[in-house]
């Protein structure tokens, strides 16, 4: 997945794990979603979820953190390469971000992001869009999260 | 939309836009609402189009 014109649409690829401790939970929430059922083990068990569960937010956060780690990655194996490597650029938003089911303290979640569609834009700058599914797949094989997102892909590779 | 630049601060406007109960699960209504962040010029910054579950009034309760 070097330049745009490399990109599959159906690729899929595996991009990470993350662990979601109680202690990371309550720390996410304290500062950006400070509800009872994020903050407080009891409150977690009273509520919808059952057990103290890691704010959505928290979720795809964690999942953004492994899509750029990801992404060098995927920059640093193509430099060694010699080959161009085109970064996703900035995104204009995105869809159907679902929380599936509660991430809840001591949970795995694993991250997969498939090309939906790929086009061309051609106002300028021409870019290339790519619409993206990511998922996220707990330890019990639980599809957790997903979003469908829109990203910007410049044509011309840098490096190589 | 605008970018969020260091300094902004945010206004959010919060409009329910619909609100129904749970078909699966009746003991549950399901809120749907719209937030708007905006910068203080007014430009909005992000949209969200978001439901949220929320329990009823219990049987009987008034």
């Amino acid at each position: 997945m070097c330049r745009f014109e490399d990109i599959e649409v159906g690729q899929r690829r595996e991009i990470g794990s993350s662990t979601f401790t109680a202690e990371a939970i309550r720390k996410f929430a304290e500062r950006f979603d400070p509800q009872l059922f994020h903050l407080d083990e009891e409150e977690g068990r009273k509520s919808l979820f059952g057990g103290l569960a890691a704010s959505g937010w928290h979720v795809g956060s964690a999942c953004m953190r492994l899509i750029v780690e990801d992404a060098d990655r995927l920059a640093e194996e193509a430099a060694i390469r010699f080959e161009e490597f085109a970064h996703w650029d900035v995104s204009p938003g995105f869809r159907e971000l679902r929380w599936i089911k509660p991430v809840l303290a001591g949970d795995t979640i694993t991250f997969f992001r498939e090309v939906l569609d790929k086009r061309l834009s051609m106002s300028p700058p021409a870019l290339g869009s790519l619409q993206v599914r990511t998922t996220g797949i707990n330890q019990r094989a639980e599809e957790v999260f997903t979003i469908r997102s829109n990203v910007s892909v410049s044509l011309h590779g840098t490096g190589g | 939309m605008s970018p969020l630049r260091p300094g902004d601060a945010l206004t959010l406007d919060v409009d329910v836009i619909e609100a129904r109960i749970s078909k699966s699960r009746p003991e549950l209504g399901i809120l749907k609402f719209k937030c708007t962040a905006r910068n203080a010029k007014g430009e909005a910054l992000c949209e969200m189009i978001a439901p949220i579950l929320i329990k009823r009034r219990e049987m009987g309760q008034r």
